[in-house]
Formats: C-alpha cells, structure tokens, sequence
C-alpha cells in the first residue's frame, strides 16, 4: 500500500485498507528536529484518527534516540 | 598512534581541571539545557506511547526496543568507532553506568509477528536480544579498532544528542 508517512490524506488512506499497522517509521529518527518531531506526532494522529474505533490493531515502535 | 600522543589526547578530552573556569561554566550550562531537552522529548514519547495504548477501539501496543541493527544503514556502532577514530577512544555519557541492548532487526520482526498473533488487548513490551551491557563497555568494545586498549572518553550530553534535545536547535 504506497503512501506517504507526511500526508496524512494517503497515511489515513492506506491505514483504511489493512488490518493491522506496524509503525516504524520516523522522522525524528533521521531528523532530530523539533519540526521532526511533530511530523512524527502529526502521522501518529492521522494513524489513530482513521484506526479510532474499528478494533485494528496498531503497534508503534517506541523511538528516542540519544 | 604512538601510546604518548593517545595519552596526551585522552587527557587532553578528559581533564576539566585544566579548563578555562568560562568553559567549565559553559560545559556545566550546556548540561542542564540538556537535561531539559531530554526530559521534554521523553515526556512527549511518553505521552505518544499512552494515545497508542489508550484509544478507545484499537488494540494498540508498543514495542521499546533496544538498539536495532542488521541489514543496511546502522548508525550506533558505526557512529561509535567514528568518535573512537576522531577522538583516540569512544565516548559515553556520565558515569556510563547505563545499561544497553541490542536486537536485530529479524528477531525485531519475527517479535512483532508473534504479538499480532497472540496478544489481544493493549500492551507495553520491550524488544532486545543481547545481555544488556553498560555504556562504558560498548564504549571499550568500539574502542579496540583504534587500539585504545579499552580506555574510553567521558563526553557531556551535550556533545552527542541531536541538537534539537540539546536545545540548541532553536538558537
């Protein structure tokens, strides 16, 4: 399912059409950012709105990196 | 490097007794903006950990995984015996006290493929292979290619966070 993790229209699309999400992804990981972190957060709400309710399942991987 | 010169480097990088009384202000600065960044960036991940777990109609779950490495880029180990090569000896933080694990990425997956089979409600877990080891010793190990004969370097936090939990993204 292509999608891009930084637009929430197609992460919210493609989390729709699969049972389960593993994230991940981030992009604090790569880019230690304050703007980093948001986009991670941002994602994650996109993936919890669309997930919210439908009983899915969603399993994050924990970042933080030092 | 001759034995003298890596002497003279480690001493060099780890005496604060020979710093300038500004620097060491400076230093001990730096630390507490560290201190901060990282307490603001953990309670954010904390926070995101507890919406995964806590929305209402998703079985949420996550996984704490230790350092992950495997196939492609890694950047812990390398990145280690990088500041080895520049520095003479690997650097950790503190008292380098702080235990640390690894897990590589298949066992990574095949962990993840286990509990979306067999766990049914939300859960918090942790991923990591390897005995857990202490910062100073994965410092010694990354410390032999340079031949520093397992002598590491105390480095502050400042110098090895991203910039952005240092706090000095925003300046």
């Amino acid at each position: 399912m292509p999608g891009d993790f930084l637009d929430k229209a197609s992460l919210t699309k493609a989390v729709e059409a699969v049972d389960a999400v593993v994230s991940t992804a981030s992009v604090a990981a790569v880019e230690a950012t304050p703007r980093g972190f948001a986009d991670d957060r941002a994602a994650l709400d996109a993936m919890l709105g669309a997930l919210r309710g439908t009983g899915k399942t969603l399993i994050l991987r924990a970042v933080l990196r030092l | 490097m001759a034995e003298g010169k890596l002497a003279k480097t480690f001493s060099k990088k780890t005496s604060l007794s020979r710093c300038p009384k500004a620097w060491r202000a400076r230093r001990r600065r730096g630390s507490r903006d560290a201190g901060r960044g990282l307490a603001s960036a953990m309670a954010a991940r904390i926070q995101t950990e507890k919406d995964v777990l806590g929305t209402a109609g998703v079985r949420g779950m996550v996984v704490r995984p230790g350092l992950v490495y495997g196939h492609g880029a890694s950047y812990d180990i390398p990145g280690l015996i990088a500041m080895a090569r520049a520095n003479g000896a690997a650097p950790h933080l503190g008292q380098g006290a702080l235990l640390q694990g690894y897990v590589h990425v298949d066992d990574l997956q095949s962990y993840i493929d286990s509990l979306l089979s067999t766990v049914k409600r939300a859960r918090l877990f942790t991923a990591q292979r390897t005995k857990c080891r202490s910062v100073t010793s994965h410092a010694q190990s990354a410390s032999l290619p340079v031949r520093a004969n397992e002598r590491t370097v105390l480095r502050s936090r400042r110098c090895l966070l991203p910039a952005a939990l240092s706090g000095s993204a925003s300046r």
